[in-house]
């Protein structure tokens, strides 16, 4: 039996395929942006083109993210916290804590020892500190997203970015970049303005290790540093953060399908 | 009536009531506004009035602004907004409790800033365990009752106090039984339709509300039966959107109990039988469960919800806290941290009148749910 879980993301829709020992046979990540019902078909495509399988193969699709509810073929829908704990517990069953910065939101998951979601929180009301928010500081600094991480770990300057809003870092970014400060400094001063954010979300949640960190901005390791100096711990970060979400509702697909 | 036209007669007065309560003024019903909490609505009747509690608007935000910073409470925004923009010919008069800092300050701007035949300020006191508080509330009830009686040009006599005493606690002893069943046998009526029949106690006069909640007691099945839903209780002061009850019964909620002001809180406590009419308010008020302004000093707030979930045996809280709401926001981290250590599941949801039921809400909401729904068919 082969099952589903389709992640339709604000900024990228990912899918992952799952046997029915719970391994994970295919997963892919599609960058199309708005939540829409496209992107969540073509990352199936993808996924079920990598397994070498068609849509008649799976016995199961779940669908999660901002998206789900327009997700198409969706045998049941989950929301993107339940997904992320889910996924995050499948691949580090030593999970208590689960930080999961997206495009548009960061969510930060307290599991218990089954991995059940104790407790969660959200920074869900605008994109502040998010990946939408780090593209539009790669954009007003000219570098590209690759990079960004890899270059804040350069700095020579301690810089302090006071904002995590799009609007008045972007107005801020330039302002440094007026003074003559070097793009990587600019960059460290932005990663740790997204850790100060993250971390203090996390507070109100309380933070039990073991902690993963997945989403995009897992990718950049210059906020994956900032994060684990705030917190003064390592952070374990899955080889393709992006598609936890996905693995989970695959997982949850799997449950569902079983008990049929 | 058949149980659906009850309904929806009182989820019609509960969404907006503004067409009942013409019709009311039509035929000679004077009206009273009052914002939450704990004005006595009997004392307001008694003088022949009809007392209305005022509950915001969903409406967009136009003239408040310019009286209230962005940052007040959204409740006291779309309360002024309501009588300011939208319904400033709806009133006769306003009796206005003073239960925060918000609210303390709301008095004076409603008072000068909306005309009426009558206003009078009620100020309660605020911490609950102090002597002087019971004296406090008894004198402050006694002016109502000479304000009001300055305005009517009549005296309130006892005996018309005592049946409006009769005719609320009837009022409320009928919610309370709807209530029961519902916590009985969930599936009876959905959450929203309970919290309309709440709601609608709000502004309706009670020879009204009490025939139509007779008869759909009759009509109601009385059999305990369990429709497999996860068990809520609410926490707060008020619940809006009241679409946020929609959710709720979307994603298979039934709430078995709660301590909100508009809920609970306003129903539970009737006016005690005492010689002195006054006295019997008195005890009433100090009877209450306590909400977020108005408590002593301890953790009874906390003990209270706690022994509610006990009682109830929810699977766990949901707590609606009102943005920018002062007086929640010192209650949470404490709250936060009893529930942590009793170990019942909670969800703080921040409310704002004018966001209705955003997808963020729907999905945090749903996220807590699909939590509990893991812990019980998994734990």
């Amino acid at each position: 039996m082969i099952v589903a879980g389709v992640d339709a993301g604000s900024l990228s829709a990912e899918a992952a395929l799952v046997d029915d020992k719970g391994n994970v046979i295919a997963q892919s990540v599609v960058l199309m942006g708005g939540c829409s019902a496209k992107a969540s078909e073509e990352a199936l495509e993808v996924a079920l083109r990598e397994a070498n399988l068609s849509l008649d193969d799976l016995s199961y699709i779940v669908a999660t993210g901002c998206g789900r509810e327009i997700s198409p073929r969706a045998n049941s829908r989950v929301t993107e916290i339940t997904c992320i704990a889910r996924g995050a517990f499948s691949l580090y069953p030593s999970c208590r804590t689960i930080i999961d910065i997206g495009g548009q939101d960061t969510k930060v998951i307290r599991v218990n020892e089954r991995g059940i979601v104790s407790e969660f929180d959200m920074n869900d009301k605008c994109a502040a500190g998010t990946g939408r928010f780090l593209e539009v500081m790669a954009n007003a600094l000219g570098v590209s997203l690759e990079e960004m991480g890899q270059r804040s770990l350069e700095f020579e300057e301690d810089l302090q970015i006071s904002s995590v809003c799009t609007v008045f870092a972007e107005s801020e970014v330039i302002s440094l970049q007026s003074q003559g400060k070097a793009v990587n400094d600019i960059l460290r001063g932005i990663h740790k303005a997204i850790a100060d954010r993250t971390v203090g979300l996390l507070e109100r949640i309380g933070v039990e290790k073991d902690v993963v960190m997945t989403g995009g901005v897992a990718k950049n390791i210059g906020v994956v540093r900032a994060i684990e100096e705030k917190l003064g711990l390592s952070l374990l970060i899955p080889e393709e953060p992006q598609t936890v979400g996905a693995i989970g509702a695959a997982h949850i697909a799997l449950q569902k399908a079983q008990t049929q | 009536m058949k149980k659906e036209e009850i309904l929806k007669t009182l989820h019609d007065i509960s969404a907006d009531p503004f067409p009942y309560l013409r019709s009311k003024r039509e035929n000679g019903a004077k009206i009273i506004g009052s914002p939450l909490a704990d004005v006595p609505s009997e004392m307001i009747y008694a003088a022949g009035l009809l007392p209305v509690t005022i509950l915001g608007t969903n409406k967009p935000i136009v003239k408040a602004g310019a009286h209230l910073p962005d940052n007040a409470c959204s409740l006291s925004r779309s309360n002024l907004e309501l009588v300011l923009n939208y319904h400033p010919d709806d009133f006769d008069g306003f009796v206005f409790p003073q239960v925060c800092d918000t609210t303390q300050h709301l008095s004076d701007i409603w008072k000068m800033t909306i005309s009426s035949e009558f206003f009078t300020s009620f100020l309660i006191p605020r911490q609950v365990d102090r002597k002087s508080a019971r004296h406090w509330f008894y004198a402050e009830t006694s002016r109502l009752r000479d304000n009001l009686e300055r305005y009517t040009g009549s005296p309130i006599t006892d005996e018309a106090l005592k049946e409006s005493f009769r005719l609320y606690n009837e009022n409320r002893h009928l919610l309370r039984e709807i209530y029961q069943i519902k916590r009985e046998a969930p599936g009876v009526i959905s959450d929203r339709q309970l919290f309309d029949l709440i709601r609608s106690f709000c502004y309706m006069d009670p020879k009204d509300h009490i025939p139509l909640l007779r008869e759909l007691i009759d009509i109601l099945p009385k059999e305990p039966s369990d429709d497999g839903n996860v068990k809520v209780v609410l926490s707060g002061i008020v619940v809006e959107p009241a679409q946020l009850f929609d959710i709720l019964d979307e994603l298979k909620v039934s709430i078995v109990g709660d301590d909100l002001t508009v809920g609970s809180r306003m129903i539970a406590y009737d006016v005690p039988d005492r010689e002195d009419v006054v006295e019997a308010l008195t005890e009433r008020h100090f009877a209450k469960s306590p909400f977020s302004p108005i408590r002593d000093v301890g953790t009874r707030l906390y003990d209270f919800l706690l022994q509610v979930v006990e009682e109830t045996h929810a699977d766990g809280v949901i707590y609606f806290h009102i943005k920018f709401c002062e007086s929640q926001d010192y209650d949470l981290p404490d709250m936060k941290g009893i529930m942590r250590e009793k170990k019942i599941p909670m969800i703080v949801l921040d409310t704002e009148y004018q966001s209705v039921t955003k997808a963020q809400t729907k999905t945090r909401l749903e996220a807590f749910v699909e939590s509990l729904y893991g812990e019980r068919d998994n734990g």
